[in-house]
């Protein structure tokens, strides 16, 4: 019964990843050729013989037709290419190592928005207007307000610099996750809280709210029973366009906080001309954000009864 | 009467158990162990591009080779003269043209023997067009190098010969007095036979090589670890046990990292970032072996007329911009060759033509832009660096106070910079600077030959160039650097395709109280690790 | 006489938005005795439902609440604690409300639904608990009641919603259960099966039953007593015989108008009296009914009619219809 809708789901989650991920591809190819210069373009210029053979080495002096042609066929055997500006990696070498981190740091990121936002979010929602909504609402309009690249310096001269808790940057403990995944998630957090309190007012004021209270069910039923679920609904629905923002945010933050992580070569790559490497990050996020949009709506059809039934 | 609320009560309770659970966490991970006393840890700069000496161009790919590997020679780390190295001593024929190097007894990190044959095969490899080395050129002096590596000879036609296992004849074109420093330097290590396998320059399994540190881990983009080499020949003089070398493009992140007290040393950081550290036992400036200058576009109007590049050059106030924008002990330049060349090559670079505003007017004036009437937009570009940008809008001050020219500043990225000028399609200036690769005013006058392709201002002009072939042919000390003052001053007296700004400084942070010796400041910013003594 | 099991003595409650306090119910008394059904009756807005919500301690913190008296099985709501507050919620009064699609919640199985009532309120636990639901939903007359408890909400029809939110009140065995407009989101046919229904178990199972409506049709057909709320204050109280027969208020007459005869045909809305119930905070002066009274005298826009109790009726008005005998 669950196992035929899924499958099709996922078939169809799949068709949709391969096409997007054909046009961004080429898209993408076409984009980053137009920029002017190339990956060879240095301080020190490289002598005409020694450009020509660098470019032959990399395919680079053919059609670009045919390097499309070339990448794409690559590309469909698993490889991402060779990476101009770190020589010593393939593009495959340089995400198997960064993907890990970047992945730690988007969960770090999303669990610290979702774990901060949510109760946050119920407690503001439950006392309007007390202490802890004052809070919330200070903390989504700083969270909003504050962009990554400017809150993530600020948490690293207070937190690593003057008190030393944490590591200003790199990541060699699970704890230097820590600052990262406040910069990255402050922004979502601030998302969170604000629907999380808006969804929980919403169900607060639903009428089988005061159907379970006049059931004699207790508070914490009401509310965890009863009010969480369809509190969750936006905070679900924001989860896709939450994991874009932690992306991309994360190409600043990982640059910010020294992260071995993927992000910060979509950015360096551009300016490198590092074609493929660029490509390669690009492919792996859109891939990422379909999949993760496809389960997004899964989940959602699974916490909604009305949707599912779709 | 009370109404419900208990909602809140509960959610309340929630979110402060979270809080505290956070908190606590946390904490619990705070803390962690420093790192043990032998263990150098420092911030080298943006990742290298490779660790293959043959690829490796950048100062970062440079500082790290020098810990894994080591040439004939090596650099002094107060002076950066070349001393012995893999090679215990080397002599030049009376003509120039013959270098012996004798080898010691040395053996690579996994413990086969280092032989002349290594350093040949690795020499040729730089040159072999298939490696497409950018750093070849720094060869062609050598017999039959340039027809190796343009595909038109053949490696045994190459004057670099192994005399069983320990002697390196090299045999020269012409004179290069350089060369015991090039041979310290990182595109002439040797790389093991088995460089070349997949991953030779990344994991520790596969990387070989011979100097005083080997690799034990390579991250991209964060960081290298080397550990200390026991096969090293004077491996009894390395105390450091450990080596973390951290790369990253944010410069807030190496200072912060430093002021974290998570790093021993910062290598290179701005000077946009150095007023805050200013007279503070950390930073240490030193007179570096690289010049900062405006290339002109003269194949366009109005720098087509060398007089409207001199009254530029005229009005622009160096002292000014060291004393005022940069204050970091850079020092003026009128001249290319910076003057610290002079303690390791004897040349003592050319006065070049002063400040002068009245000067440049006139000579603007004569050029037929009276008061800057008639000029064409000028632009100054240059690529997205916050100290780039100040300088440059000095100059733009400068040049609307004194010629009443308007000149438009144009920040765009570097590759989009270089690109411009190699096709010559910018509109009047841009910003460049030039790091010498050895200590010798050829390193700099090269640039602008005719056919250089680094040159990037249109500038081609026969007398300069003849001038710098004399030189070369030259192994007459005395003479060789006359002419290449004589040429020298022909190009910024006379010619000026750029305007030459200022000589570089080096900025480092080093921690006085963690490094306490064999640290030293010198004209190639070369910090020898082998040397670096930590406190114990 | 028995103790009633919802005793209510001027009971006022208030609304606070926007800085603005809005009286909605205004010294009302009312009693729910052990056993009978009571028909609440009035215009929308006049106040029916919050009445009840009051008596349970259900309105939001908005509303402020004060009463000489509210009990509920002879416990001071005020006072109660949280845990017996909701022992009694449920078990003692439970509610049925008008829109059963909106009343039960959209994301929980009926059966879920029902057996948190059984496990709240009769400590038993799944298995038991679900066929105590079962056999509940099949005393609402559900068709198939095995597969309605894992049904959602919006897979029922309106009227087995409503029999499911019926099964739900009932599972608790409350004294009293307070039936909030129960039928009127239903077409005529199933509101008159469910009508019928609720007035089958009130007398099988010996219930107390607070119908609250607008439709004298339908409070007609089930209920023994029936109070009458004009903006906020309870402006006749009688049983239900009487007051179809005589009314004494000129509200209630004027509603008895409208009501197309108690024929059960879906009244027209009280269309047929002039003009519309007062906004509550724009309450005249004096009686509150008199820009719509047709026996309006002067006095009855200065003073507020005092209430007149004979026997075991009572109403409020300076000329009330059929003098007493
Ligand atoms: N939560 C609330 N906040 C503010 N005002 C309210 C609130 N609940 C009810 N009211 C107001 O109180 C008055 C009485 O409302 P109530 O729901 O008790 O009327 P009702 O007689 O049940 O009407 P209906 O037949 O429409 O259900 C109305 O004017 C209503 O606007
Ligand atoms: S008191 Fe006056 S206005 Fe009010 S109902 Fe009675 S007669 Fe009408
Ligand atoms: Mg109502």
């Amino acid at each position: 019964m669950i196992h035929h809708p899924f499958t099709r789901a996922a078939v169809r989650v799949a068709a949709r990843t391969a096409g997007v991920l054909l046009a961004v591809a080429l898209l993408s190819f076409a984009l980053l050729r137009a920029a002017p210069g190339g990956p060879f373009s240095e301080d020190r210029s490289v002598p005409a013989a020694v450009r020509a053979n660098l470019e032959k080495r990399y395919h680079l002096d053919e059609p670009l037709a045919l390097q499309a042609a070339r990448y794409l066929w690559d590309l469909a055997h698993g490889d991402l290419g060779p990476s101009f500006r770190y020589a010593d990696f393939t593009v495959n070498d340089l995400l198997a190592v960064g993907l890990p981190s970047t992945l730690a740091l988007g969960a770090a990121a999303m669990a610290f928005a979702l774990a901060i936002g949510i109760p946050l979010g119920m407690a503001a929602a439950a006392r309007r207007g007390g202490l802890i909504d004052r809070l919330a609402s200070g903390i989504s309009v700083a969270g909003l307000a504050l962009p990554t690249f400017v809150l993530g310096p600020l948490l690293v001269a207070f937190f690593a610099v003057t008190l030393r808790w944490f590591e200003p940057s790199g990541l060699e403990h699970p704890a230097d996750l820590v600052l990262p995944a406040i910069a990255l998630g402050a922004g979502p957090l601030a998302v969170i809280t604000r629907l999380t309190r808006a969804g929980m007012l919403d169900t607060l004021s639903q009428e089988y709210i005061r159907t379970a209270r006049a059931k004699g069910l207790p508070e914490r039923t009401v509310l965890f029973r009863h009010g969480l679920r369809p509190s969750l609904v936006p905070v679900l629905t924001y989860l896709g366009p939450a994991l874009a923002a932690v992306l991309t945010g994360s190409l600043v933050v990982e640059s910010v906080f020294t992260i071995p992580g993927i992000g910060q070569y979509v950015v360096r790559g551009a300016f490198n001309r590092d074609y493929p490497v660029v490509l390669g990050v690009i492919l792996v996020g859109t891939t990422f954000l379909v999949v993760a949009n496809a389960l997004v709506d899964l989940l959602l059809t699974a916490l909604d009864p009305r949707v599912r039934e779709r | 009467m009370t109404q419900e609320s208990s909602s809140a009560r509960t959610a309340g309770h929630l979110g402060q158990n979270l809080v505290i659970l956070l908190a606590l966490g946390v904490a619990a991970c705070a803390h962690r162990e420093d790192a043990p006393a032998q263990t150098l840890r420092f911030h080298n700069m943006a990742e290298p591009r490779t660790l293959d000496p043959a690829g490796a161009t950048g100062v970062a790919d440079r500082n790290l080779l020098l810990a894994l590997s080591e040439g004939l020679a090596a650099f002094d780390p107060r002076t950066a003269a070349p001393v012995p190295g893999a090679a215990e001593r080397w002599e030049t024929s009376a003509d120039g043209l013959l270098w012996t190097f004798h080898l010691r007894a040395a053996r690579w990190s996994n413990g086969d023997p280092l032989t002349a044959a290594d350093f040949r095969r690795s020499w040729l490899r730089v040159l072999d067009p298939a490696t497409a080395s950018p750093l070849a050129s720094q060869l062609f002096e050598i017999v039959g190098a340039a027809e190796f590596a343009a595909g038109t000879g053949s490696a045994p036609q190459v004057g670099i010969e192994a005399h069983g296992d320990r002697e390196l004849r090299v045999r020269l074109r012409r004179p290069m007095p350089w060369l015991a420093q090039l041979s310290a330097s990182s595109p002439l290590v040797p790389v093991h036979s088995a460089a070349g396998a997949a991953g030779a320059f990344v994991r520790r399994e596969r990387f070989v090589g011979n100097g005083p540190f080997v690799l034990e881990e390579r991250v991209p983009n964060f960081r290298i670890v080397m550990v200390k080499n026991p096969n090293y020949w004077d491996a009894g003089n390395v105390t450091i046990q450990r080596i973390v070398a951290y790369s990253s493009e944010s410069k807030q992140a190496a200072v912060d990292a430093f002021r974290a007290g998570r790093t021993d040393w910062v290598d290179d950081f701005p000077s946009a970032q150095a007023s805050s550290w200013l007279g503070r036992p950390e930073l240490r400036t030193s007179p570096y072996l690289a010049v900062s200058f405006l290339r002109f576009n003269t194949t366009k109007a109005p720098f087509r007329d060398a007089r409207v590049r001199r009254a530029i050059h005229m009005a622009i106030d160096r002292t000014l911009l060291c004393e005022r924008v940069l204050r970091l002990g850079q020092r003026p330049a009128q001249q290319l060759v910076p003057r610290c060349v002079t303690g390791v090559s004897g040349y003592v670079p050319v006065a070049g033509l002063p400040f002068s505003p009245e000067r440049a007017r006139a000579l603007l004036a004569e050029a037929g832009f009276p008061q800057g009437r008639g000029l064409p937009p000028i632009e100054l570009q240059y690529d997205t660096n916050e100290d780039w940008k100040r300088i440059c809008e000095a100059v733009q001050a400068m040049l609307r106070e004194h010629l009443q020219i308007d000149v438009y500043l144009v920040n765009k990225e570097k590759k989009t910079v270089i690109d411009d000028e190699e096709r010559l399609a910018y509109l009047g200036m841009s910003r460049g600077s030039w790091i010498g690769d050895f200590a010798d005013p050829m390193a700099f006058l090269e640039v602008f030959t005719s056919s250089s392709s680094t040159n990037r201002t249109g500038f081609a002009n026969a007398q300069y160039d003849a001038l710098l072939e004399r030189a070369r042919a030259s192994a007459d000390e005395p003479a060789r650097r006359a002419l290449m003052a004589q040429a020298e001053r022909l190009l910024v007296e006379e010619e000026l395709p750029f305007t030459p700004l200022y000589e570089f400084v080096k900025q480092t942070l080093v921690h006085p109280e963690r490094i306490v010796d064999g640290f030293h400041e010198n004209l190639l910013g070369m910090h020898p690790m082998k040397w670096i003594r930590l406190r114990r | 006489m028995t103790k009633p099991i919802v005793e209510i003595e001027n009971l006022c409650v208030s609304f606070e938005r926007d800085g603005a306090r809005t009286e909605v119910l205004r010294s009302v008394d009312l009693q729910v005795r052990r056993g009978e059904a009571l028909g609440v009756v009035g215009e929308s807005g006049s106040g029916k439902s919050t009445l009840f919500l009051a008596a349970a301690r259900l309105l939001p913190p908005s509303a402020s609440v004060s009463a000489r008296k509210l009990q509920i099985s002879g416990h001071d709501v005020s006072r109660l604690s949280r845990s017996k507050l909701t022992a009694i919620r449920g078990a003692t009064i439970g509610f049925v409300f008008q829109d059963a699609s909106a009343s039960l919640n959209p994301y929980l199985t009926i059966g879920r639904q029902l057996c948190e009532m059984v496990e709240q309120h009769r400590h038993a636990e799944a298995p038991r608990a679900m066929e105590l639901a079962e056999q509940e939903l099949a005393a609402v007359a559900i068709p198939d009641p095995a597969s309605t408890l894992h049904k959602y909400p919006h897979q029922l029809s309106g009227g087995q919603r409503q029999r499911a939110a019926l099964a739900m009140a009932l599972l608790a065995k409350p004294a009293v259960l307070v039936a909030d407009e129960p039928t009127t989101a239903l077409d005529p046919t199933v509101q008159a099966q469910v009508l019928e229904l609720l007035g089958r178990l009130r007398r099988e199972r010996g219930l107390a039953l607070a119908m609250v409506s607008h439709d004298l049709g339908v409070v007609a057909g089930i209920c023994d007593r029936v109070a009458v709320l004009y903006a906020g204050r309870v402006v006749e109280e009688a049983a239900a015989s009487s007051l179809f027969s005589r009314p004494r208020h000129p509200y209630t007459a004027a509603l008895l108008a409208s009501a197309p005869r108690l024929t059960g045909l879906r009244p027209s809305r009280l269309a047929a009296i002039p003009g519309t119930p007062p906004r509550p905070g724009e309450l005249p002066t004096g009686c509150a009914f008199a820009p719509r009274c047709p026996r309006a005298v002067s006095r009855c826009r200065s003073e507020v009619p005092p209430q007149i109790t004979q026997n075991e009726s009572r109403f409020s008005c300076f000329e009330p219809l059929g003098e007493p005998a």
